[in-house]
């Protein structure tokens, strides 16, 4: 296990240092030049100097890698030019609401969306499979912008039991909590649906191979065979999609944080998108990359833990 | 004896098809006394395994018993409802399954999957856990597992087949039941593993008194280890009794056409090669000081932390001449190395060192370009016929697909489709199906087909008979016998079971670990072994003839007789 585990992190350095490669070069993917796009036509010639020069638009590429890879790891990347703080800041600030928001989503999605595809699987072509089927399909097709505003006109308009906007006080935990309810729910409903089919699929399968058969000639009870026999082999291939599935509820998270005012990396990218802030732009897509990254490598690790066989990597037959 | 544990009355079993009700068992009747081992024997198609699963009451939602009962200890076991059926299965009826590969969960250790069903039990209630380790432990080490206490934490894929196997049987003996029904449990093995498992089989039955009910479409198995029989055709049973009695005087003429088709029943091969005589044959095959060695994947983190390289020697320097016309047997257990041997005659595989002549020409030199144009002279006829073949594409295009990838225009491919399926005794008509709808015998037909189809000079056949049922496969050993009379083929058998093709090989080389141990004309080897493996690997061959099964296990063990002390 600890030889898998050195080796899946080993992998996971090495994207990280692509991502930051990329990252660093981003800039220069967008025409014009960036100094004057932040700035505007009217900036003096001064400050496009001192923004070019504090961008490092004037080293070399290889030069800008360096810098940004050195800044990473001295946690400086650098001040805003609008607000004058500390980039690492600014991200740091909104990321924690981010991470909660997506953590509380899959949470959610997992501790629903497993028991519906357990209740699907158990009976398949039943009533309750249908019916809980054509949910889960909805779930999934409904963008989170539509759910978003729906759930906010009928829980926050109408009924008014759930705030409209902010994140709330985070020193009050339980006002923080409600502010979180809408929008988690929200960004959970998509992967409730997948999650759902994803278990029912799985379930389906391995409780038609062999060993369950074989199980079942011991005299075991029916939960602890579904349970603790057939249900573990069908959740490892779902925990290897949810770290996939933490890379869709960022793009999730954007939408959602703008619809509920959230601060947040979605809000933090688009609103640098639109002044064209490209130095807290990268460093909040950084962020928003590594989060996607180390979930996958916590997702790898969790799948290895559930299937003993994948350690083995692909020989095993 | 006194009363019978399992009485089956006019059971009759239909599988409910969209065509209608198809009728797997047609009035079955028969006994299962304490403590006897009945064996239930016939073809794939037989109703064999469905009367198995409708003991167990294991059969699926589309089968349904329309006829008859089945009682176990004087209860209808139609009259139990599922909670009762369950307290019933484990307890008193186990069931262990053909593949051990399968029928174990992957991703539970053997411990667990061992102890949760004990902890279940009624009687073990309130048992401390410490109790139920040492008992599996005990079941384990009695089923042969080496070093059980550490094991516990192992997963099944740990194992090896032989062990798996023995797993499954721990876990069906965990509370002594009365009726073990075993479905074709050594079919999956080796054959010294067969005789290995049949014999721990035969012990646990003395020891516990647990009677089999053993599916199986092996003769052979079937006179290592039944007391009675019987004998399946087409959903009936055809004839049932004593083993003894049925083999040596069968009265049903399909048990007589069944004996007749076993491997066993075929005359020793004492003639030599009809197409060349000796001094001018020209060898096909020669392999001098030929290895093979397989390296481990070592992962650069693995390489870090320096981890012994393992290399796994499959062939570890074998000389072998292989005249032209002949057919030469490899035989010996899985991981002895045979079918790397014969992968690397055909160049699949890549050697590590030593020579390689193939045809008169040095191949380990020769550019792919070469090797590629010896290839379509060369074929391979594969174990697994249905995986070899592309699911996607009917027999008329995997027919021709030789043709194609060797760029050879065919002329008429109607007809070259006739003539190769005619070749192998196949009728036109399957030249439109697919691989799903072919049978085992038909698919292996049908690669036989496909590798004939260049006009090879030389073919390697990898276990051309295993799983298949015997007629089946004596008519695979004719098929093959006769091509090689019609088209002077040279064919180099891979195989464990030196019975199947005893009629067939002109030579046999005996590999163990990736050496040939023993070589010699088929009649010299099975007839005079010289090589104590060798005599190992007759000795575990069953041959349908429970008297002289009967006393070899008798040698190996001291069982089968009356009285005799049981081993510690």
């Amino acid at each position: 296990m600890l030889a898998y585990i050195t080796q899946r992190l080993l992998s996971t350095v090495v994207v990280c240092i692509l991502i930051v490669v990329f990252l660093s070069l981003l800039v220069h993917f967008v025409p014009g030049d960036p100094a004057t796009i932040i700035l505007g036509p009217r900036a003096t010639p001064e400050l496009i100097q001192r923004v070019t020069e504090s961008m490092d638009l004037d080293k070399s590429p290889v030069m800008q890698i360096v810098s940004f890879f050195g800044g990473l790891l001295r946690g400086d990347l650098g001040t805003d030019v609008f607000t004058n703080r500390p980039i690492v800041d600014i991200v740091m600030s909104v990321l924690p609401h981010t991470v909660i928001l997506a953590l509380a989503s899959l949470l959610l999605a997992a501790l629903v969306g497993v028991p519906l595809g357990v209740l699907s699987a158990v009976r398949p072509g039943s009533w309750a499979d249908r019916i809980l089927s054509l949910v889960s399909v909805t779930f999934v097709t409904i963008p989170p912008y539509l759910s978003g505003l729906l759930l906010l006109m009928l829980f926050s308009g109408t009924l008014r039991w759930l705030p409209t906007f902010g994140a709330g006080d985070p020193s009050q935990p339980l006002d923080y909590l409600r502010h979180m309810i809408l929008p988690a729910v929200v960004l959970a409903l998509t992967w409730i649906g997948y999650i759902a089919r994803l278990v029912r699929g799985n379930l389906i399968e391995v409780l038609s191979q062999d060993h369950i058969r074989a199980a079942r000639a011991q005299g075991l009870k029916r939960r602890t065979l579904l349970y603790r026999y057939a249900l573990p082999n069908a959740l490892a291939p779902t925990v290897a999609i949810l770290g996939v599935a933490l890379g869709g509820l960022m793009a999730g998270a954007v939408f959602v944080e703008i619809i509920f005012s959230r601060p947040g990396l979605g809000t933090l990218i688009t609103e640098s998108i639109q002044t064209r802030n490209y130095p807290v732009v990268r460093a909040a897509t950084l962020a928003a990359a590594l989060l996607f990254v180390l979930a996958n490598f916590l997702a790898d690790i969790a799948n290895a833990a559930l299937d003993p066989r994948i350690q083995l990597g692909k020989r095993a037959s | 004896m006194s009363g019978e544990l399992l009485r089956v009355t006019d059971l009759r079993v239909a599988y409910h098809t969209p065509a209608g009700p198809f009728v797997a068992v047609k009035g079955a009747n028969f006994e299962v006394g304490p403590g006897e081992i009945v064996g239930v024997v016939g073809e794939s198609g037989s109703g064999k395994s469905t009367l198995a699963s409708t003991v167990m009451g294991l059969l699926g939602s589309n089968a349904s018993i329309s006829g008859g009962t089945v009682e176990y200890r004087g209860t209808d076991l139609a009259g139990l409802d599922p909670e009762e059926m369950r307290r019933l299965w484990g307890n008193e009826i186990a069931m262990i399954f053909q593949d051990p590969g399968t029928s174990l969960n992957p991703v539970l250790t053997i411990g667990r999957q061992l102890l949760t069903p004990l902890r279940q039990r009624e009687e073990m209630r309130g048992q401390p856990d410490r109790v139920l380790r040492e008992r599996v432990i005990r079941i384990l080490d009695r089923v042969g597992l080496p070093d059980p206490e550490r094991r516990l934490n192992s997963y099944p894929h740990e194992f090896s087949g032989g062990m798996r196997q023995r797993v499954m049987i721990a876990m069906a003996l965990l509370s002594n039941p009365g009726l073990l029904i075993a479905d074709e449990p050594v079919s999956a093995l080796d054959v010294t593993l067969k005789k290995q498992i049949n014999e721990l089989l035969l012990g646990l039955r003395e020891e516990l008194g647990t009677a089999i009910l053993y599916i199986t479409h092996d003769l052979g198995v079937v006179a290592q280890v039944c007391d009675r029989v019987l004998v399946m055709n087409e959903g009936e049973i055809v004839e049932t009794g004593d083993v003894v009695q049925i083999f040596e005087d069968p009265q049903h003429p399909y048990t007589r056409k069944l004996l007749a088709a076993s491997p066993a029943a075929r005359p020793l091969r004492r003639e030599q090669p009809t197409t060349a005589r000796e001094g001018d044959r020209e060898p096909i095959v020669e392999a001098r000081e030929l290895r093979v060695y397989f390296r481990e994947r070592t992962s650069p983190i693995g390489r870090l932390l320096r981890r012994q390289e393992r290399v796994v020697k499959a062939v570890d320097g074998v000389d072998i001449t292989i005249d032209e016309g002949e057919i030469v047997a490899l035989v010996g257990e899985s991981g002895s190395g045979k079918t790397t041997l014969g992968r690397t005659i055909l160049r699949l595989q890549e050697e590590t060192g030593g020579e390689l002549r193939v045809a008169g020409q040095e191949i380990t030199e020769l550019p792919g370009g070469e090797v590629r144009k010896l290839r379509a002279r060369m074929q391979m006829i594969f174990q697994d016929a249905v995986a070899s073949l592309s699911p996607r594409r009917r027999v008329r295009y995997l027919l021709l697909e030789p043709f194609t990838i060797h760029d050879v225009k065919v002329d008429d491919p109607d007809a070259k489709v006739r003539e190769l399926l005619e070749m192998v005794d196949l009728g036109g008509e399957l030249a439109n199906r697919y691989p799903h709808e072919l049978s085992g015998g038909q698919a292996r037909r049908v690669g036989i087909a496909r590798a004939l189809a260049l006009n090879p000079r030389l073919l390697v056949a990898d276990e051309p008979t295993a799983g298949l049922d015997v007629s089946v496969g004596s008519g695979i050993v004719d098929l093959l016998s006769s091509l090689r009379e019609r088209l002077g083929l040279t064919l180099i058998l891979i195989t464990h079971d030196l019975n199947s093709i005893r009629d067939m090989a002109d030579r046999v080389a005996v590999m163990n670990g990736g050496r040939i141990v023993e070589r010699g004309t088929t009649a010299q080897i099975l007839e005079n072994p010289q090589h104590p493996y060798t005599r190992e690997l007759i000795n575990a061959v069953t041959i349908p003839d429970p008297r002289l099964m009967r006393e070899r296990i008798r040698a190996a063990t001291g069982r089968f007789e009356d009285n005799h002390p049981k081993e510690n």
